[in-house]
């Protein structure tokens, strides 16, 4: 490394920056020796969000999120859906001004319980992250984050300490995050068994990409993966693939396919398994392990019905685990 | 059955007016879909963001 280049040491790719030069995620500036943001306080998409968008279900249903994002990824997944914003850089999005202050304000104003980090990866963000989370615990406002996981253990144990709550994003085994998402998957195991320690409530989501992740061994691979790391009381998202980005040459995710994978993985253990992006009926719906009631109704992002009762089964006093007030 | 030009053009009148209503004073009304803030629009041109 030249003795001028800088290393950014926030995500796994440890980029060494030479001056005037940007890391992998295109907003992490080496300015004359120092190491700088160039999307701090500028969110290029600025949106008020159900939460079960997130898609978070088990964190304050039926209210809203403040969510932002900035330009820029350390993720160059293949299939991305946010690609128009993630794979850009800042000078070529549509920002505006918004530093941490004035993000925490707009929630209050909207009615928003939280603010969520999200569409790109907040990692790379960070420190506007870090600086609205603060913030926003102060006043009573909870922090969600949705990620794919790459951050190191460092910032992350410093973030933690103002996150409530993370979906994050277990995309598929190790072979289809090296051809598939461009990254590792080392990182996102460690962040979720990091995140688990300090506190944050996550629910994992696994977009499922027809023939890159969606056979049978591909999934028995994950949900065993969940169940070693996470155990049966992580809510499971199945989230169904559009064409985009560089995959346009794929179809959309079969129902059939996301509906064997809910089934398998609930037979496999896991108590709370869900599927999105499709109308899903049974596994919209929140319900309880042990006597099966319907404990939180979906339709889409609405939630007609919450029937818990201090985060428990009405019907048979069962803890579901999660965020309710 | 054969359906005139002013029977469809009404019937497209008052499904447009049923969908405003319903937006303006219904149960759900601008609370539970994804909207930008009034300060900022997303990037993307005619589509929702995903996350």
């Amino acid at each position: 490394m030249s003795a001028d280049n800088i290393r950014c040491e926030l995500c796994f790719r440890f980029c060494s920056i030479p001056p005037g030069g940007r890391g992998n995620c295109r907003v992490r500036y080496n300015l004359n020796g120092e190491l700088v943001s160039l999307v701090y306080g500028k969110p290029c998409a600025v949106h008020i969000d159900p939460i079960e968008k997130k898609p978070m279900f088990h964190f304050l249903p039926g209210t809203r999120a403040f969510s932002i994002a900035t330009a820029g990824c350390n993720g160059h997944c293949q299939f991305c859906q946010n690609w128009e914003i993630s794979q850009r850089e800042p000078e070529e999005t549509d920002n505006i001004d918004m530093p941490p202050a004035a993000v925490v304000e707009n929630a209050i104003k909207s009615g928003c319980r939280s603010v969520a980090y999200t569409y790109t990866d907040p990692s790379i963000f960070y420190e506007y992250t870090y600086d609205s989370a603060v913030i926003a615990r102060k006043k009573g406002i909870k922090n969600v984050l949705v990620t794919a996981g790459f951050l190191n253990e460092k910032p992350l144990r410093e973030l933690a300490r103002y996150a409530d709550a993370a979906n994050l994003d277990l995309k598929g085994n190790a072979e289809f995050y090296n051809k598939v998402v461009l990254a590792e998957l080392k990182p996102v195991l460690d962040y979720l068994r990091i995140a688990r320690e300090e506190g944050i409530f996550i629910e994992l989501t696994n977009l499922i990409v027809p023939t890159l992740n969606d056979k049978k061994e591909d999934l028995e691979w994950l949900i065993k993966t969940i169940l070693d790391s996470a155990g049966p009381d992580v809510p499971l998202h199945f989230s169904r693939f559009f064409p985009m980005y560089k995959l346009t040459n794929l179809y959309p995710t079969p129902a059939e396919t996301l509906m064997d994978a809910a089934h398998m993985a609930e037979d496999m253990g896991i108590n709370y398994v869900y599927v999105g992006n499709l109308p899903a009926g049974e596994f919209e719906n929140t319900r309880c392990p042990k006597c099966k009631e319907t404990v939180i109704t979906r339709r889409g992002y609405m939630t007609p019905e919450i029937k818990l009762v201090d985060g428990k089964c009405p019907k048979c006093g069962e803890k579901i685990p999660g965020v309710w007030r | 059955m054969k359906i005139t030009r002013k029977e469809f053009g009404l019937a497209v009148l008052l499904g447009l007016g049923a969908m405003f209503l319903t937006r303006m004073f219904g149960k759900f009304r601008g609370t539970k879909s994804s909207r930008p803030h009034e300060a900022a629009r997303h990037w993307r041109r005619g589509g929702q963001l995903a996350g």
